[in-house]
């Protein structure tokens, strides 16, 4: 109720003060197919910079004097419209469908600014990334398996955290430093094997945000960056099919209306199919008993219920699951681990300026890791299961943007629950187990004002604050009081302010800083080189202390030849508190409280990162370097010294080229190099009871090899016999010439028989030699829908 | 069809199971010297006439004794055949209660008899199977030790402290012998599992009951002999296959826990082979099972947890010493030991 009130007095106010003698022009922008579409540039031609940018649901509301306007609408992939629109009588709605391709180009000379091309230059914030999800199919990737996280690491300042892996290091932060968000739903494992593919199937997403920088005050819970993911709504006009047939696994999509321009469903799924194919020949060996596989569903529907009110239901559900089972003996074991996500939205158009989402979203991640030797079960199982409520408000009062909301979580974790059990002779009798349930509260309110000042500067001014209660049942440790259900042991708090801002040097240049502050209540801990699945999610109690971290950004930003290029240079200073990880000489010993095992610090982190971009042209692609420093501060690691952190990345550098030899040929190139992943040495070994021992150096004090890889494909477009059918071929070689980049390292006594010198050999274990793929994708519309788009194009003239 | 089936699978399992092992020489971190490795038992078993009295099962009871190695710098050379070269020679070693001490006395193998030299072998603990894991004929290996010629009495529930000097090194360490807490009950059961195939093949599996006796946490190790084979280490699968034990896995003690016999560094596991860590029937065993202090504990979990733990799920560990002093690292470790001997029973 009160914070009710407290909407009402905020919108009244700025209402009152600037809505005299002006009128607001409002609406949804979708594509041909009825996909709203996000960050469409709509603005007054005469004055470009007072301009605003559809929202994640299509929705544009810009003020105006009461007056005849010219409103440019601009999109990158879809033809530029001009609208004459009328002002002078009140209040304008008005639905845009846009075009693609090129159609009706405005003249570069007239339209100042095409802030389309250069939104990188206008747009205040700093550190976000756009992902091209349109042209991913067409670059090399590993198994043919298009992932928008492995393009992501393609861009300065963020880079993959193994060979071949999806997850992703962001200026230095952590890989549970990230928010993922698939249609505002937390992610907290975007892995498939390991890491190696995302989760994320392409054919069903229709934009991926990355913002590395200082994020917007309307995000939160996480240290380092957001990746915001949204799922296609469907298309609203006619039936289609999508897929693709690779290598390791297929694709499907079917998308259509379930009442013609209103409501519309997309339905996509994914599957592996390596092992399957490969089970007969496993027949005999030891891999008899083994199977694995993966797959993801995503489904989506939405309705327009009215012109103020539309719902969305969105869902994500995959898994992995490996099993082995011993065709001899009572033994086997399995891994089994998922996401599920639930998102449930409606949005209500309070009035032309004002605009209100409300979502409820379920989330849930587990793990489960089983097995069964020697009499024993044993089961470990981990997750993060949220529920999620939040209510956002679009408020545009030209030239201010403004955005307010509130958000509550409910978490319940389980860390590490680990049950051990007599299977036989003891009648399944639990032998001993570590549980350690976990719930916790988690708030948030916002505002942020997105503030146009004059033509020249801009700004982002934002707060956040937050808190986050930790709730019985808990055993504190540090007070050796026991909380009850639902009762509260602690509550943290965080204050966060957020500022960007953008002051515009030419047409063609620009200059930003940023400022953040973040605070993360949720911890991931990790005992492996590999992103996935061992670590485990802990929030923060009465001795684990909330991560708090602050941003410091600034950049120089320049276009070049009519935007035909566009190059950045952005440096970046930060800082982590409370970061947690096991101590040096941590054994995973399930008798032990999980809080015992951890040690606390600190770390820090700062770069340059440079960045040029050919957008237009048969040639097209990137090229990205980033310098930068990640270093960690823990009392108890390394003797209190400062050490390198995993995601240290001293030199990062990445290209992207894309050449359309003609319209019916693309051929695409990716090359990438990085410095080697830190480890941590071994110094020597010593002999105990006969058997060799190993000393380690100081924490991550040398390096892995440099990492470098090339890899190339060609997408060919066969000719288009029958317009109902689209296909491609895309021929891919992943790590062309063949370079072992380790994926971890590990040592063994090696003798030589002729010397007798034993020597301690290291040895680097490499995934991915060269990898050719071949991966048909395809799609496929009724004829009606080709008929519609005929008489499309017969009516706009393109 | 078949050959795109076939072009498939070969290229799956191809890159699933031929993963890439390359050997490389990281470089020498500078100032890496070695240090002395200290390796130094004392055993405390009761009263003469108590049940689990090693001399009441014929078993020669070990004295104390320690082993002084220098560790080996990643990088340097060393020569399997200069294996003696490990060694640390003459320094002065003593062990004390606080009231009384006693000297440990070098002796090497090459000094002794043939008969000298099997008993110390024995009391010792040494196998062939480990030497040879470590690439050394075990007969003509050298091997030296500092050992209580006297064989003092150890009581259980005291404290010892070890004393080494060497040159200008002087190292340090104190470990106690906690209470035995003695099985209650050993038994052997047919594996979990086809138990067809384990009756026919005659295969049991360990199984004891044991009772700590307050709430405070004790710890074991355990090891196993089977018939004329080398007392090994245990490997104990509620532990993560380690040989030591915290009480907490006991439960209130009324559940019998799997104690798999302790494998050879050079045995693999082979799920073929259902004996793994299991006996037959009517092989004779002998159970050697010892309480040992926290830090004693925290020595071998760790160190094994390091052994086993390398690769991609995986980080490091540093073994946790309770040696004290500059140039040196290694484990002064005190064992309350009950021994159990006995033969698998075919019901």
């Amino acid at each position: 109720m009160r914070i009710s009130t407290i909407s009402l007095i905020f919108v009244l106010f700025f209402t009152n003060q600037l809505l005299s003698q002006k009128a607001t022009l409002s609406g949804t922008i979708t594509d041909p197919s009825g996909e709203t579409l996000i960050g469409v540039n709509v603005y007054d031609i005469n004055n470009p910079a007072q301009g605003t940018t559809t929202n994640t649901y299509g929705l544009y509301s810009i003020t105006l004097p009461a007056d005849t306007h010219t409103i440019v609408i601009s999109y990158i992939g879809f033809s530029t419209q001009e609208l004459e629109i009328d002002l002078t009588r009140g209040d304008v709605e008005l639905n845009i469908e846009m075009s693609e391709g090129g159609g009706i180009e405005l003249d570069a000379v007239t339209v100042t600014g095409d802030i389309e091309e250069d939104r990188n230059i206008q747009d205040v914030r700093m550190g976000v990334v756009s992902l091209p999800l349109d042209k991913i199919k067409e670059l090399p990737s590993l198994f043919g398996e298009p992932d928008p996280l492995k393009l992501a690491q393609l861009g300065p300042g963020i880079s993959s955290a193994t060979d071949g892996g999806s997850g992703i290091y962001v200026r230095g932060g952590g890989v549970d430093q990230n928010l993922i968000l698939l249609d505002e739903a937390v992610v907290y494992n975007s892995g498939h094997i390991l890491g190696f593919f995302s989760i994320f199937n392409p054919d069903a997403l229709k934009k991926t945000t990355i913002y590395k920088g200082a994020m917007p005050a309307n995000y939160g819970g996480r240290l380092s960056s957001v990746v915001d993911i949204q799922m296609k709504d469907g298309n609203k006009k006619h039936f289609g099919l999508d897929g693709g047939i690779g290598l390791v696994s297929s694709r499907l999509t079917a998308q259509g209306p379930i009442v013609k321009d209103k409501s519309s469903f997309i339905i996509s799924g994914r599957r592996t199919y390596a092992y399957d194919l490969a089970k007969p020949f496993l027949k005999g060996s030891d891999f008899e008993g083994t199977n694995y596989f993966f797959y993801d569903l995503n489904a989506k529907i939405n309705h327009q219920i009215s012109d103020k009110d539309k719902i969305y239901f969105s869902g994500y559900f995959g898994r992995d699951l490996l099993n082995f089972t011993s065709v001899l003996r009572d033994a086997n074991f399995g891994i089994n681990y998922g996401n599920l996500t639930g998102t449930f939205r409606w949005n209500h158009k309070i009035s032309n300026q004002l605009f209100m989402n409300t979502s409820i979203i379920y989330n849930n991640y587990d793990y489960a890791f089983e097995s069964r030797d020697f009499g024993i079960d044993a089961d470990i199982t981990s997750g993060v299961a949220d529920w999620n409520a939040k209510v956002d408000f679009d408020y545009s009062l030209t030239p201010h943007n403004i955005k307010f909301g509130l958000n509550f979580i409910r978490h319940k974790l389980t860390p590490n629950v680990v049950e051990f059990m007599a299977a036989d002779g003891g009648q399944d009798a639990n032998l001993f187990g570590r549980s350690g349930v976990r719930y916790g509260n988690e708030y948030a309110l916002y505002a942020l004002d997105e503030y146009k000042i004059n033509s020249m500067f801009s700004v982002n001014i934002g707060i956040r604050a937050t808190a986050y209660t930790l709730c019985g049942p808990y055993n504190s440790l540090l007070s050796g009081q026991e909380f009850q259900q639902g009762e509260p042991v602690v509550t943290h708090y965080g204050i966060e302010p957020r500022l960007l801002g953008n002051y515009i040097l030419s047409d063609e240049s620009s200059f930003k800083a940023g400022f953040a502050i973040t605070n993360q209540y949720l911890h991931m801990v990790t005992n492996s080189a590999s992103s996935l699945p061992l670590e485990i999610w802990v929030p923060s109690t009465d001795r684990v202390l909330p991560q708090r971290g602050w941003q410091a950004s600034m950049g120089y930003f320049q276009n070049f030849e009519d935007n035909q290029y566009e190059f950045s240079i952005e440096g970046y200073f930060r800082s982590f508190k409370n970061q947690i990880d096991y101590a040096e000489n941590y054994v995973n010993d399930p008798t032990l409280e999980l809080e015992d095992q951890f040690v606390f610090g600190n770390g820090l982190a700062y770069g340059l990162e440079f960045f040029l971009r050919k957008r237009k042209g048969d040639l097209t692609g990137w090229l990205s370097y980033t310098a930068a420093r990640t270093e960690r501060l823990f009392p108890e690691i390394n003797n209190g010294r400062p050490y390198p952190a995993l995601q240290d990345r001293p030199h990062d550098f990445s290209a992207l080229l894309s050449y359309n030899l003609n319209p019916k040929w693309n051929v695409s190139a990716i090359f990438v190099y990085s410095s080697g992943t830190p480890i941590t040495p071994i110094k020597g070994f010593f002999i105990v009871e006969q058997g060799v021992n190993y000393l380690f150096g100081a924490r991550n004090s040398q390096r892995m090899q440099a990492y470098h890889r090339l890899d190339l494909s060609a997408t060919i477009l066969p000719s288009k016999e029958n317009p109902r059918y689209e296909s491609s071929w895309t021929i891919a070689v992943y790590n062309v010439y063949d370079n072992r980049n380790p994926l971890f390292q590990y040592y063994v006594p090696e003798q030589d028989e002729k010397t007798g010198q034993l020597n301690l050999e290291g040895r680097n274990v490499s995934f991915f030699p060269v990898i050719p793929s071949l991966t048909w994708n395809f799609s496929w519309k009724p004829k009606a829908a080709v008929e519609a788009e005929e008489a499309e194009k017969k009516k706009t003239g393109i | 069809m078949k050959l795109f089936y076939l072009f498939i699978i070969v290229t799956l399992l191809g890159l699933f199971f031929s993963s890439c092992e390359e050997a490389f020489t990281p470089p020498i971190i500078p100032g890496n010297r070695p240090v002395i490795v200290v390796e130094s038992y004392i055993e405390a078993y009761g009263e003469a006439d108590a049940p689990h009295h090693p001399t009441n099962l014929g078993i020669i009871p070990r004295p104390a004794y320690a082993i002084l190695t220098n560790n080996v710098p990643f990088g340097s050379s060393f020569f399997v055949n200069n294996f003696d070269t490990l060694f640390v020679r003459g320094a002065d070693v003593k062990i004390s209660d606080g009231t009384r001490s006693f000297p440990l006395t070098e002796v090497c193998l090459s000094q002794l008899g043939e008969i000298e030299r099997a008993e110390l072998v024995e009391s010792l603990g040494l196998n062939s199977a480990d030497f040879s894991q470590l690439g050394l004929d075990f007969n003509e290996t050298e091997f030296c030790a500092y050992i209580d010629l006297f064989s003092n009495k150890i009581e259980m529930n005291q404290q010892y402290t070890l004393t080494i000097e060497k040159d200008d090194v002087l190292l340090t360490a104190t470990t106690s012998t906690p209470q035995l807490y003695p099985i209650d009950t050993i038994d052997f059961r047919l594996p979990p599992g086809d138990s067809a195939f384990f009756a026919r093949n005659k295969i049991k599996q360990m199984i004891v009951k044991v009772t700590p006796v307050d709430t405070v946490t004790s710890y074991f190790r355990y090891f196993t002999q089977r018939n004329e084979e080398a007392m090994i280490k245990g490997n104990a699968p509620l532990s993560g296959f380690r040989s030591v034990i915290r009480s907490d896995v006991f439960g209130v003690g009324e559940e019998f826990v799997a104690l798999p016999r302790g494998q050879a560094r050079d045995s693999t596991f082979n799920t073929g082979s259902n004996a793994f860590g299991n006996y037959r029937i009517k092989d004779n065993y002998t159970l050697k099972w010892c309480t040992l202090d926290e830090k004693h504990y925290d020595f071998w979990n760790s160190t094994e947890f390091n052994a086993l733990n390398q690769g991609f799920f995986s980080s490091y560990t540093q073994p946790q010493f309770n040696i004290e002093g500059e140039g040196g690292i290694g484990i002064f470790g005190g064992y309350s030991v009950g021994y159990y001997k006995g033969e698998v029973p075919k019901n």
